[in-house]
Parts: structure tokens; sequence; C-alpha cells
């Protein structure tokens, strides 16, 4: 059986494709074939009216976009502007508000500043100004600030006391006037109850806000070196003096009430005799340096 | 072959050519109004790109306006919370006339000379010629309080005192010699005076000014705690500013500590 080419329809000469051509238009009815072109063209007609259509419709359609674009480009437009003027107010006032911050921080710095030196000055001047004035008239001492009397506080003793007494034994003597000191001596070896001068001026040189007590002892026991801190409650220095001590650079010291009126008996100074309150409001009133004007005021043993 | 036959064939070719050519001008007519519809649509996919982006740029604009509005708000808020000028420049300027006749009085006792001022309040010390300020720095003054040792009785109070002093000497490379209050506070057993366990090297930095009666103005370890009140007593200033002030000052410097 002869097997049938797939390619045999290539290999038909064009004449015969022709001729079946011809015969196929020869079998159909003119008619038909009028018919069928028509129809096509037709269809092209058609096709192309459709095609138009849609275009028309899209060209309405793009105009209408177009104006909505033009639309939202003027009001893109319009934004832009705004933005841009908003960006300038927020960058002016930003300006504005950053020389309103240096300006006042200036001032609060200068301001600052003139507090600072302020408060230095009137400190440096008060330490400067400041003194205590004794008064046996009216048996006060008073704490003055240039010539206003800020604060008074009674003493006891008028004529001032010194110590120790006549009937005491001297303690030891530390910070004091080796002058008076002589003298006392000298006056109790007499047996004479003498009245004593004190210089018109002294300074405070040092503040003890509770007086310490001597130096310790150290001793030798067994070939090793023994040290016992002061103690004070056996302290005669301690006893005497309490608390708020402010020691001059003469005998006399400013101090609350004795712990121990026979310690404060024997130990060698002048004293105001203040009590407490009197002697705390004078230590936080006054400086080292500070001076004690004792116009007119006598010693007495 | 009849005459009929002959123009039934011409009218065939006739019709031919007609059809042929209303297919080409209809084929072409087609193919024109294809290319028309596609760029219309490759137009409007153009335009509504521009739509998108636009409006995208305008929703951006729009939050940013908002945001401005915000920032002015907040910066305004700010503004309030800056103090008003008011009758402060007047009150300084009442102050200025203040701090001038205080200057003057303080001037008139310090003649010019250089002194050294200590504010124990808010730890600072100042160098000044005068009443001019040379110089300020963070220093530590004492912290207050007091120490009680159980086995003695004794109490410290850990200030600094107030008052005028004067520097009575200067040392360098100075040895501490360790008081009794620094061992009570360590719980160690209190050694005689002169006792090797006193000296201590580089407690006191580089520097010491002696202001007398215990009272040091002296290097510190804790350069860190400079501006707070952590001392015993003596003021401790910082390295450098020590080093400045030895070098500045003399022997009889006044020193001011309030």
């Amino acid at each position: 059986m002869d097997e049938q080419d797939p390619t045999i329809e290539n290999e038909i000469p064009p004449s015969t494709k022709r001729a079946r051509w011809e015969n196929l238009f020869k079998s159909v009815h003119p008619a038909l074939i009028l018919l069928i072109g028509l129809a096509i063209l037709w269809g092209l007609w058609s096709l192309q009216q459709w095609l138009q259509r849609l275009t028309d419709r899209q060209a309405l359609f793009i105009s209408g976009l177009d104006k909505q674009v033009e639309q939202l480009t003027m009001t893109h437009d319009h934004y832009l502007s705004l933005e841009n003027l908003k960006a300038a107010d927020v960058a002016r006032f930003k300006a504005g508000f950053s020389n309103t911050a240096r300006s006042n921080k200036s001032l609060f710095e200068s301001g600052l500043s003139l507090q600072e030196e302020r408060r230095l000055l009137d400190k440096q001047l008060e330490i400067m100004t400041t003194y205590l004035v004794v008064n046996p008239a009216l048996q006060r001492v008073f704490i003055m600030r240039g010539d206003q009397p800020l604060q008074s506080y009674l003493i006891d003793y008028i004529p001032l006391r010194s110590f120790p007494t006549l009937t005491s034994s001297p303690a030891d003597v530390s910070g004091g006037s080796s002058t008076l000191t002589s003298l006392d001596s000298g006056l109790q070896s007499a047996g004479m109850t003498a009245k004593l001068k004190l210089p018109s001026v002294v300074r405070i040189v040092s503040k003890e806000r509770f007086a310490h007590p001597e130096r310790g002892k150290s001793e030798v026991v067994n070939g090793q070196l023994q040290y016992t801190p002061p103690q004070v409650d056996t302290s005669v220095r301690s006893n005497a003096l309490g608390e708020y001590v402010m020691y001059t650079n003469n005998r006399l010291i400013i101090h609350g009430p004795p712990l121990n009126t026979d310690d404060h008996e024997k130990f060698s100074h002048i004293c105001l005799g203040l009590d407490l309150d009197a002697a705390r409001k004078l230590y936080n009133s006054s400086f080292i340096g500070t001076k004690i004007y004792l116009t007119n005021v006598s010693v007495t043993q | 072959m009849t005459m009929l036959a002959h123009w039934k064939q011409i009218a065939g070719v006739a019709l031919t050519i007609l059809w042929t050519t209303a297919f080409g001008v209809l084929s072409w007519r087609v193919a024109h109004t294809a290319v028309k519809l596609r760029q219309e649509y490759e137009q409007t996919a153009q335009s509504t790109q521009t739509l998108q982006q636009e409006s995208r740029e305008i929703t951006r604009i729009t939050q940013e306006l908002a945001s401005q509005s915000h920032e002015i708000d907040f910066l305004q808020g700010l503004v309030n919370v800056l103090p008003q000028e008011k009758g402060f420049v007047r009150t300084q300027r009442a102050i200025s006339d203040e701090v001038e006749s205080l200057r003057a009085k303080v001037a008139r006792r310090l003649r010019g000379e250089l002194n050294v001022v200590v504010d124990t309040k808010a730890n600072k010390l100042y160098l000044k010629q005068g009443v001019n300020l040379l110089w300020q720095a963070d220093c530590s003054v004492g912290r207050g309080g007091v120490l009680k040792d159980p086995v003695t009785g004794r109490r410290w109070a850990f200030v600094t005192p107030r008052g005028q002093f004067e520097v009575l000497d200067k040392i360098e490379k100075p040895l501490w010699t360790k008081p009794d209050w620094a061992f009570v506070e360590t719980h160690e057993p209190v050694p005689p005076p002169g006792d090797p366990k006193r000296k201590v090297e580089g407690e006191l930095g580089a520097y010491v000014l002696n202001l007398g009666d215990g009272y040091l103005i002296h290097g510190t370890k804790t350069p860190e705690l400079l501006g707070h009140s952590v001392s015993h007593g003596c003021v401790r200033l910082g390295a450098d500013d020590l080093k400045k002030l030895y070098e500045t000052v003399s022997r009889g410097t006044k020193v001011y500590i309030y």
C-alpha cells in the first residue's frame, strides 16, 4: 500500500492549484460569490465603524481626563506654592524663635552672672564688715555689720572673767597670750585680786564646733610604745569649753556653757560667760578673722 | 465564446477590481482606526498615571502642610514656655546698680590685690584681682555632719569654716599626716602622733596651699565629685586648677570662704 506523503500538497504545481480555484469559482454561483464579497466588505466596514466609535468614545474620555489632569495640575501647583509658603513661614518662625531663644538665653545668663557676682561680693563684704562688740554698759555682745547692730546677746561676766581663779590651779594654756599668762601667774603668786586689761581689738583665729581634748598620752610599756587617744570625759579643755568654741589671738575664748565648772575654772582663758544659744548664734554668725572690739572692757579674776 | 460570456468576464474582472479596492480601503481604515485607538488607550494610560502621580503628590503635600502646622503650633507653644521679658530687664538693671555699688565697696577694701574666694554653698572657687574675676573652678568643700569616736567621745564636724584666711604656706608634693578622725572614720586604731602609719603620699595631689588651723586647699583623687560637698573641711580642687592656683597666688594672699 502506498503511503501518502503529507507534503504532497506543496508539490502540486501552481497551474493545478489555479485550476482548482477556477473549478471552485465555476462550481459556485456568481451571486453567492458576490454576496460573500459584499459580506466581507460589510464586515470590514462594520469593524471600522465599531473601532471608530470606540475611538470617539475614548477621545471623549481622554478629553475629560485631560481636563481633570489640567485641574489637578493646577491644584497641585497651588498646593506646591502653599507648601513653599508654609515652609518659608516655618523657616522664618524658626529663625525668629531661635533669635528669641538666644536673646532670652543671654538675658537669663547675664542675669545669672549678675546674681552670682552680687552673691560673691555681698558675702565677701559680709566677711569684711562683720565684727563683734562687747558693750560692758549694756552687758551684751553685739554682732555688727558696718554700723548696724544685727543681734545682741547677754554676757554673764562684766567685767570679763580671767581663769584660772586664784583658788584653782592653772591648766594648760593653748593659744593664749604669754604676757597675760605670766601676769596672771604673777598676780596669783602675789595673792592679789587684780583688774587685767585686754587689747581693744582681738580677732577670731580658730573655731571648734566641739572643744577638742588635749593630746593623748604615749608611754612605753614593756619596751613597746602605747598610745592612748585623748578622752573627752577626762579632758579639762573639753570640759571647760564645751561647744561652739572660738579662739582669739588673745586669751579671750568665746564658748558655750562648760561641761564641768571646776575644769572651766582651771582652764586658762578669759571668758564672756555665754549661754548655749548665744554661743551657737555667735559661732554661726562670725567668721575666721572677725574682729572683736573690747573698748573699755575690763577683766577681773 | 459568445459576446455575453465575454461581457460577463469583463464585469467579473471589474467587480473583482472594485471589490479589491474597496477591501483595501476598508482594511486601511480599520488599521488606521485601530492604531488611533491604541494611541488613545496609551494616552489614557499616561493621563491616568499622571493623575495618580499628582494625587499622590497632593496627598504628600497635604500631609506636609499638616505636619508644618503642627510644628508651628509646637513652636508657638515653646515661645510661651520661654520667660517673657516684662520687667525682668528693669530688675536686672537695678541689680546691676547694686552690684556696681558693692564692687565699689569691696574694691576699696581689696585695693586691687589678688584674692581667692570660695563659695561653700555652690562649691566654686574664684580667683580675683581686686573685684575682677580672673577665673573660676569647681571645688569641693566640707560635707557637713559630725563624726563621733565611740571610744574617746571626741566629735568632729566636717565643715569648711567661713571667714578670711590667708595662704600661710605653699607645698609641692605634700605628704598627708592623717589626723585622728581619718582612723576613727575607717574604724582603725588611732596610732600615736608621728607614727609612720599617719604619713600618706599622693592623697593631697601635687600641691597644697595651707590656710592654717588644719585647713588646706589641695587636690583630689575623685575629680568627678568636684562641685559637690564631699570633703572633711578642706577645699579640694582639680589637678589643673590647683596647679594654676599654686602658680598664681603667693604666700599672704587672702582667701575668703563663705
